[in-house]
């Protein structure tokens, strides 16, 4: 079942992205693709149409509060990521339709799973 | 006395002494009849001489009562009678008559008793009765040595030693009585004035006489008969010749109306009046004043005033009047006023010469009140003759001259006087080239006086000509300006020091008028170099005109202000110079009153044009600093983010990833990775927070309100907040940002606070205010180190303010105030 979980990762750092690719993967993720800002996030997840979408707050041409806004209705899950804390976003996060905060430094494919639906 | 009672009593004393002479003519008595005789013809002196002083002055009491005397006199001639009774009666009442002498005597010369005389006469009455009623009672015969006279037919019993007695007794009384008389007499004579004691003297005189003779001859009789009689009769003869001085004095009178004659006479020799009329009344104490018409007052000859009541004392006055008005008063011994008719008399002759002397009183008069002004005037008045010589001046010249001696002046010339020897020749050829003329001249001159000080006298001069027109005189007038001039000097020493000073400072002075029109010499050196313009080119045009158009209106007002006399605190406005140049002037507006007195408005600025360009730039060097200073740690931040955080955040899941590809008896290996990645984890979070302390990167994508919020979740007490959605420039954002959690920060090291509460808001002139309060202890101070006065700083860089309240026990208030649009935005 995990092997159909697809999931794109958005970052503009590549070590992260490749680290996060191997680290999911290692916990059963599909990786589908990857993109390096907000355009590239929107556009791949039209084409590849994920199921979860690990997507980087900071990016550099729009935050990933930008990206969620101009999701459409069939949207994949979002799981905002960010070397800060969840704390520096305070209520945006709530207020952005992601389906949760996980710090870069925590990302695990179990913790990704624990906020998916 | 009236006409009828006059004539009664002539036909009574015709009959008395008709009968009188009868007796004296038929008695057969030897020295009685002489005595009697004598007494007769003494009272005949008294009736004729009292009715012809009746006649003479109706009004005076004197003539009746010397009538009365005489009349009474007559009854004593009862004692020539042959029958005892009539003889006797004669004798008792011979002496009635002193009785209405007393009176007489005492009263004269008004006819009048003086207070305190009554009782004398009295007892004169009570002396002159009683007396002979006793000796007739006691004595047979009472006359002494009278043995062929009858009997008393009143006698009583013979007691020869008892009459002798009774008969000194009453001589002494008589001789007291007498005394008593005689000392009023003497102490009156001694306090009359001269005209008066040669009226009273020749009465006086005879009278005292026969007072001794009659006491003498009373007291003597008694021991010897014949030397008595003797006394006596020299006494009455005495007496007798009162009357005739009286006559006398009545005759002098008539002679001094012809003096009248000699008055008239004199007068026409140019006799002083005075003189002329004291002579006339016989009164050398006479004074005279004259009525003053122009003055309403009584002056004297010399034209001085008079006090009123003009006459007093001694004096008595009458006044000489013409047309029904007052000309002259004589002021006359009151013994004159018995001399109505005279004192008209010589008036009436005089009244001429009065009217004249009362012209001349007067024009002395005025010429003394001229005089007094002329030698109180403060003005120079001198009168100086056709060769140069004064001839006459008031006591401002010998003042001004420093000559206080008249002597020294007059008949000197002028300019010996009031011209420095320097200029004393070019005077004297300017005189004598006016010469003859004198046309009127105005002139300034400066001299040294005697006393060595300089002064200054202005002149005016104006000839005075005779009926020929010829100028016989020059009259100058003037003015000792010395301390005008001097005054004049110090007020133009201190123009000239306030000249000097005004055209030195590098300030602005404009004098204005009440209407903001610059006034002649209105601006300083500074103030016309500065706005090109000339004083002459700025008298009469309005300050107003160089003020810029936005500033007008406000210097209008402080104009007006300061022409209301209210000074106006300092205000900046924009000046233009002449090229259209705007200068940035801190002005006041003061009132002020010029030298002249009038009321002006002093325009003092200061120009701050590069002052306030400088302050511009180091304001807009500060925001510049402050927005590089946000911008380098913004760049730092995301740089960390960028670069250090995303680097140890994949080195993190690198080792996660090693350690779940680690074989399952690795453990040691497993537990360096744990170890290291949890080393890695503490690294992240300590370079969170470094970033999050160099910039909130929130703020910078979105803005106050999310930035705030996630402040405020770190905060440890509970923080209410309040902040608009909307986005603002980045170095306010920053800047409240800044405040908020600096403020914040102190809530949570030193309020001790249980609430605090963040309020942002753009109030209606567009500023941003920011407020953080809190519920704690207060007495915060930001010059204490508390982090605060960096934000000062920062704000006060984008134009705003900065305030701090805190009062202990009450809590902190920190209140920032920044405009969205400020002056100096950094670039």
């Amino acid at each position: 079942m995990d092997k159909s979980v697809t999931i794109l990762v958005v970052d503009d750092h590549p070590s992260f992205r490749r680290c996060a690719r191997a680290l999911l993967e290692a916990d059963g993720f599909a990786v589908v693709g990857e993109a390096e800002d907000g355009a590239g996030a929107l556009t791949e997840i039209g084409r590849l149409q994920p199921d979860v979408v690990l997507l980087d707050v900071q990016l550099p041409d729009m935050d990933g509060f930008a990206v969620l806004e101009q999701l459409g209705p069939d949207t994949p899950q979002v799981v905002l990521v960010s070397s800060r804390e969840a704390s520096d976003y305070n209520g945006l996060i709530g207020a952005s339709g992601a389906r949760g905060f996980i710090a870069k430094a925590e990302l695990t494919g179990a913790a990704v799973r624990l906020l998916l639906r | 006395m009236t006409r009828r009672r006059l004539a009664a009593a002539v036909g009574l004393g015709a009959m008395l002494y008709g009968g009188a002479i009868y007796l004296v003519a038929t008695a057969e008595l030897g020295e009685p009849r002489a005595l009697i005789a004598m007494i007769t013809v003494a009272g005949l002196i008294f009736t004729v001489v009292g009715t012809i002083a009746a006649l003479q002055r109706p009004d005076n009491r004197t003539g009746a009562q010397m009538l009365a005397v005489g009349l009474l006199w007559s009854v004593g001639a009862l004692q020539l009678a042959e029958r005892p009774f009539w003889f006797t009666l004669g004798y008792v009442l011979s002496g009635v008559a002193f009785v209405a002498f007393a009176h007489l005597i005492l009263s004269y010369p008004t006819g009048r008793l003086h207070p305190g005389d009554e009782w004398l006469v009295w007892i004169v009455l009570a002396l002159v009765t009683l007396g002979p009623l006793a000796v007739s009672l006691v004595d047979p015969t009472p006359i002494p040595g009278c043995d062929d006279c009858p009997q008393s037919a009143f006698l009583v019993t013979d007691r020869p030693g008892l009459a002798q007695a009774v008969g000194v007794a009453f001589g002494l009384l008589a001789a007291s009585v007498a005394a008593a008389v005689f000392v009023r007499l003497v102490r009156r004579f001694r306090a009359a004035s001269p005209p008066l004691r040669r009226v009273i003297g020749p009465v006086y005189f005879f009278t005292l006489i026969a007072l001794v003779g009659l006491v003498t001859a009373n007291l003597v009789w008694t021991f010897d008969a014949g030397a008595g009689f003797a006394i006596e009769l020299a006494a009455l003869g005495a007496l007798a010749l009162m009357p005739i001085a009286f006559l006398a004095g009545i005759l002098r009178t008539r002679l001094q109306r012809a003096g009248i004659a000699d008055l008239v006479i004199a007068l026409g020799n140019g006799r002083p009046l005075r003189d002329a009329l004291a002579d006339a009344l016989g009164d050398p104490s006479l004074q005279l004043a004259y009525w003053s018409s122009q003055r309403q007052a009584w002056v004297d000859d010399e034209g001085r005033t008079l006090k009123d009541p003009i006459a007093r004392g001694a004096h008595a006055a009458t006044f000489v009047e013409q047309g029904g008005r007052p000309v002259a008063a004589l002021l006359h011994d009151r013994s004159l006023a018995d001399q109505r008719g005279l004192v008209d008399a010589v008036a009436a002759t005089a009244s001429l010469a009065f009217e004249k002397e009362r012209l001349q009183a007067e024009l002395r008069a005025q010429y003394r009140f001229l005089e007094t002004i002329i030698d109180t005037a403060p003005s120079l008045l001198s009168v100086v003759d056709t060769e140069g010589r004064i001839r006459n001046f008031n006591r401002a010249v010998e003042v001004a001259s420093g000559l206080r001696d008249r002597a020294r002046i007059e008949g000197r010339y002028f300019w010996e006087i009031f011209i420095d020897p320097v200029e004393r020749e070019a005077m004297i050829q300017r005189f004598h080239e006016a010469s003859p003329a004198f046309p009127a001249s105005e002139y300034e001159n400066v001299f040294t006086d005697a006393l060595g000080n300089e002064r200054v006298i202005a002149w005016k001069t104006a000839p005075l000509v005779d009926q020929n027109g010829d100028v016989v005189r020059i009259v100058a007038g003037g003015i000792d300006i010395t301390d005008r001039k001097r005054r004049e000097l110090e007020l133009q020493r201190q123009w000239d020091f306030a000249t000097t000073v005004a055209n030195t400072i590098p300030s602005f002075i404009v004098i204005t008028d009440h209407d903001a029109v610059v006034v002649k010499e209105g601006a300083n050196r500074a103030f016309c170099d500065a706005f090109g313009r000339t004083e002459e080119e700025l008298e009469g045009t309005s300050f107003l005109e160089l003020v810029a158009r936005d500033d007008e209106f406000a210097a209008r007002m402080a104009i007006a202000g300061a022409a209301n006399g209210v000074p106006q605190a300092e205000r900046e406005s924009c000046w233009l110079t002449l090229d259209g140049r705007e200068r940035t002037v801190a002005w006041t507006a003061t009132p002020i009153t010029d030298p002249s007195g009038n009321a002006r408005v002093l325009v003092s600025g200061a120009d701050i044009t590069d002052r306030k360009r400088q302050e511009a730039e180091v304001r807009a060097s500060r925001s510049r600093i402050v927005a590089a200073t946000d911008a380098a740690r913004r760049r730092l931040e995301r740089n960390l983010h960028d670069g250090a955080q995303q680097r140890l955040a994949a080195l993190s899941l690198s080792l996660r990833l090693a350690e779940s590809r680690l074989p399952a008896e690795a453990a040691e290996a497993r537990e360096i990775l744990v170890a290291a990645r949890a080393e890695l984890t503490q690294a992240l979070e300590e370079l969170r927070e470094l970033a999050r302390g160099l910039h909130p990167n929130v703020l910078t994508d979105r803005g106050l309100g999310p930035a705030l919020e996630a402040l405020v979740l770190r905060s440890p007490i509970p923080v209410e907040i309040d902040v608009p959605d909307e986005r603002f420039p980045p170095a306010i954002e920053a800047a409240a940002y800044y405040v908020t959690a600096e403020a914040l920060a102190n809530v949570a090291k030193y309020a001790e606070a249980s609430v605090a509460e963040v309020r942002i808001a753009e109030e209606d002139d567009g500023a941003i205010v920011i407020e953080v309060v809190d519920d704690g202890v207060g007495g915060a101070d930001p010059a204490r180190g508390s982090g605060l006065e960096g934000l000062v700083d920062r704000v006060e860089s984008l134009d705003g303010a900065f305030a701090v309240e805190s009062p202990a026990g009450g809590g902190t208030r920190v209140r920032a105030t920044i405009p969205t649009s400020p002056r100096v935005l950094p670039l």
